[in-house]
C-alpha cells in the first residue's frame, strides 16, 4: 500500500459530503478532522471523524463559512490539508488562499483558475478563445434593424433578454422573422418599466435542453483527462434531483468530442483537480458551455460508479502533488448509474422543506446499491442548511437494469418521521418518458403527475389493518403501565388467550 | 376494539380482538386472522391472508401513515372507547412551530386561542420568491403567535406555539 498522501486532513463541511470525504481518508490511511457548527453536534460527520472542534453557531455564515475559525481547528488539530466538499467554501477563492498563508493544502484548484471560472462573462471570453462553444449572442442592440441582422446571423428561435434583467421580464422568444419589430418594441417597454433601462440583446434560444455535464480531472503536472458526462436535466428551481451517467443520448464519439470540449476548458484555466463543465444540449444536438465548477460535485457518484474511480482520493493525491495514473485511453465507462438525492422536501406542496426529526431509517442494499448518508435514525435534521439527506446510487449493466434497481432500493428505503422525495424518485424511475430517456430541463413541469398528491389505492386494505394493530398496541401498552386500573369497555377487559398481563 | 377508519373518502368499520398471540381483524363485516410483529422501530411484519407485507406505522394522534415499499397511505382512525379517545387526542407539551427557512411572514392564518387540525394552515412564510405555507404539525390550541405579518424571521424562528 502506498504511503497516505497527508498524515491528517479537515473536512470544511458537513453532511453526507463530510462523511464521503472521511470515508476515502480513512481508506487511504489519513486522520480525519470534522467541524461542526452548535446544530451539528450529533451529526453523522462528526461521530465518524477521529477528531472534532466545533465552529460556532448554527447560521453558516457564523460556522461553515468562517474562514478564521476552519483554519484555527486545522492549526489546532495539525491537520495538513483541508477539503471542502461543495457548497459553503468550496468555490471562494479566498480561503483557498487563506489556507496557502496558513502552510496548508487546499484540496481543490488553484486559486488563478477558480476566479478566472467564477466570472461568468469572463469565462464566456476564455471559453470562446479556447474555442469551446458558448450560447451565440448578440451585444446590446440599437434598433429592430439590428435585432434582425443579429437574429439571422445567430439563427432562429432566439431570446430577446433585458441586460438588466430577470425574473422573465423583459424576455421575448422569437421563432420566426415576422414576429421581431412588435417583440423588440415590447420587450423594450418592459425592460424599460421594469428596470429603467430598455437596453435588450439576443441570444440563442436552446429548446427542450438537457443538463449534460462533463467531470475532468487535472495533475499538476500538465495531465488531464475526461471522465464522460452525467445527464442531471430532471431538476427543480434548477436544482438537481436526479443525475445519470452516461446520458441515454449520448454515444462515443459524442463523448469524445464534448470530454475534447471540457479538457480544453479545463486547460484554458490552468485547472488542476477535479472539476465540472457544464453544458447545455439542445434538441439538435448543439452542445453549448455554461460553466466549469471548481469543486467535486454532488452528483460525483454517478461517475464513480461507471469509471471504476474514487474521484476524492484522485483530488487527494493531486493536491499531494502526485501524478493521475491514467491516460486518457485508460478510462472507459462500464454500465449505468443513477442517482436520486433523498431530500427533507415535500414534493407534493411544491419541494417545501419538511425538517424535522427521523424517526425511523433503513438504509436499502444488495447488489449494485450505494447509500451516501448524513443521517441516522433519530438524528433531528437541522432546519439551517441544505436539505439534502442522502443520496442513494444505483448502477446496472444497462440503463433498465440500473432504473429497476434503483426501484428496488427506493422501496426498501425508509424514512419515517419526515417527508421525503422517496416516492416522487420511486414514481420517476418507472415513468414511461423517464424510461424512453426524453429528459429535459422542463421535465417536471412536463409531467405534473410525477408531483401529484395521491393516495396508493391498492394499499387501503393492508394500511387499515395495520393502523387498527397499531392503535390497539397502543392502547394495550397504555393499560400495562397505568397498572391495575380497568380499562372500561374495551376489547382487552376480557382474558384474552395469549394475552398475559 | 371497535374503530373507523378513513382512507380518502372511504370509511372502514374495524373491530380488533387479541387471539393466542395474533389479532383478529374484522374489516368491514370480514373475520381476519393476522399475524403482526414489531420488529424494530416503526416496523411491522405483516402476515395477512397468506402474504407477507412490511410496512411502517408512523402516529400522530388519530392520523396513522402507513409505508409500504416507496408507497404510502394516510387512515385516520377514530375510536369511540373512552381510553380511545383520549389517546388519540392525548396532548403532548405545547409544541413550537418554526419557520423551517429564512423569509417574510406573509400573513398569518390564526389567532391565538384557535383550535386547529392537523396539516392546516398557520402562517405563509415568503422565501425565494415562493409561499409556503407552514401547516400545524398535530391538532391542538393556539397560544401564541410570535411574529407579526411583515415580520422577517430567520430559519428556526417560532412562529406559533400549540398546545
Amino acid at each position: 500500500m502506498a504511503a497516505p498522501p497527508f498524515s491528517k486532513l479537515l473536512v470544511a463541511n458537513r453532511g453526507e459530503i463530510a462523511v464521503r470525504v472521511i470515508r476515502a481518508c480513512h481508506e487511504m490511511g489519513i486522520r480525519t478532522v470534522a467541524v461542526y457548527s452548535e446544530a451539528d453536534r450529533d451529526a453523522l460527520h462528526v461521530r465518524y471523524a477521529h477528531e472534532a472542534y466545533p465552529i460556532g453557531p448554527p447560521p453558516s455564515s457564523e460556522s461553515y463559512l468562517r474562514i478564521d475559525r476552519i483554519l484555527d481547528a486545522a492549526k489546532r488539530s495539525g491537520a495538513e490539508a483541508i477539503h471542502p466538499g461543495y457548497g459553503f467554501l468550496s468555490e471562494n477563492p479566498e480561503f483557498a488562499r487563506a489556507c496557502a498563508d496558513a502552510g496548508v493544502t487546499f484540496v481543490g484548484p488553484p486559486v488563478s483558475a477558480m476566479q478566472a471560472m467564477g466570472d461568468k462573462v469572463a469565462s464566456r471570453e476564455l471559453m470562446t478563445r479556447a474555442g469551446v462553444a458558448v450560447v451565440p449572442g448578440s451585444p446590446p442592440l440599437a434598433d429592430a434593424g439590428d435585432a434582425a441582422a443579429h437574429a439571422k446571423r445567430i439563427g432562429y428561435p432566439v431570446l430577446l433578454k433585458a441586460s438588466a434583467g430577470g425574473g422573465g421580464r423583459g424576455m421575448r422568444a422569437i421563432h420566426a422573422p415576422a414576429e421581431l419589430p412588435s417583440s423588440f418594441a415590447q420587450a423594450k417597454g418592459e425592460a424599460k418599466a421594469a428596470f429603467g433601462d430598455d437596453t435588450v440583446f439576443l441570444e440563442k434560444l436552446v429548446v427542450r435542453p438537457r443538463h449534460i455535464e462533463v467531470q475532468v480531472l487535472a495533475d499538476a503536472h500538465g495531465r488531464c483527462v475526461h471522465l464522460g458526462e452525467r445527464e442531471c436535466s430532471i431538476q427543480r428551481r434548477h436544482q438537481k434531483l436526479i443525475e445519470e451517467a452516461p446520458s441515454p443520448v449520448i454515444d462515443a464519439a459524442a463523448r469524445a468530442r464534448i470530454g475534447d470540449m471540457a479538457v480544453r476548458a479545463a486547460q484554458a484555466c490552468g485547472y488542476v483537480s477535479a472539476g465540472t463543465v457544464e453544458m447545455l444540449r439542445g434538441d439538435d444536438g448543439s452542445f453549448y458551455f455554461m460553466e466549469m465548477n471548481t469543486r467535486l460535485q454532488v452528483e460525483h457518484p454517478v461517475t464513480e460508479m461507471v469509471y471504476g474511480v474514487d474521484l476524492v482520493k484522485a483530488m487527494i493525491e493531486i493536491a499531494a502533488g502526485r501524478p493521475l495514473p491514467w491516460a486518457q485511453g485508460d478510462l472507459v465507462p462500464r454500465g449505468h448509474a443513477i442517482e436520486c438525492r433523498i431530500i427533507a422536501e415535500d414534493p407534493e406542496r411544491g419541494f417545501v422543506p419538511a425538517p424535522g426529526t427521523i424517526r425511523a431509517l433503513r438504509a436499502p442494499g444488495g447488489p449494485g446499491i450505494r447509500w451516501d448518508s448524513g443521517v441516522y435514525g433519530g438524528f433531528t435534521v437541522p432546519v439551517h442548511y441544505d436539505p439534502m439527506l442522502a443520496k442513494l446510487v444505483a448502477w446496472g449493466a444497462t440503463r433498465d437494469e440500473a432504473a429497476t434497481r434503483m426501484a428496488r432500493a427506493l422501496d426498501e428505503l425508509r424514512v419515517d418521521g419526515i417527508q421525503t422525495s422517496i416516492r416522487f424518485h420511486r414514481r420517476v424511475m418507472t415513468h414511461d418518458a423517464f424510461r424512453a430517456g426524453a429528459l429535459h430541463t422542463g421535465f417536471l413541469a412536463e409531467h405534473p403527475e410525477l408531483t401529484r398528491s395521491e393516495d396508493d389505492p391498492w394499499l387501503q386494505e393492508i394500511a387499515v389493518v395495520a393502523a387498527a394493530v397499531a392503535h390497539f398496541r397502543r392502547l394495550e401498552q397504555l393499560s400495562a403501565k397505568g397498572g391495575e386500573r380497568p380499562v372500561r369497555g374495551s376489547a382487552w377487559r376480557r382474558p384474552l388467550p395469549g394475552w398475559r398481563r | 376494539m371497535k374503530l373507523s377508519a378513513r382512507t380518502g373518502q372511504a370509511l372502514h368499520e374495524v373491530i380488533v380482538t387479541r387471539d393466542d398471540g395474533a389479532y383478529v381483524v374484522t374489516l368491514d363485516g370480514t373475520a381476519h386472522r393476522v399475524d403482526a410483529r414489531k420488529l424494530e422501530a416503526d416496523f411491522y411484519s405483516i402476515l395477512f391472508e397468506g402474504r407477507s407485507y412490511e410496512v411502517s406505522v408512523e402516529a400522530a394522534g388519530g392520523r396513522y401513515v402507513v409505508r409500504h415499499g416507496a408507497h404510502q397511505q394516510i387512515v385516520e382512525l377514530s375510536d369511540p372507547s373512552r381510553e380511545g379517545r383520549d389517546e388519540l387526542h392525548r396532548k403532548g407539551g405545547p409544541e413550537e412551530v418554526v419557520s423551517v427557512m429564512p423569509g417574510k411572514v406573509v400573513r398569518l392564518l390564526v389567532a391565538v386561542g384557535d383550535a386547529v387540525q392537523a396539516g392546516q394552515g398557520l402562517a405563509v412564510v415568503e422565501a425565494m420568491k415562493m409561499e409556503n405555507e407552514i401547516a400545524a404539525p398535530r391538532a391542538g390550541r393556539v397560544t401564541e403567535v410570535a411574529v407579526a405579518a411583515g415580520q422577517t424571521v430567520e430559519s428556526g424562528a417560532k412562529l406559533v406555539v400549540l398546545e
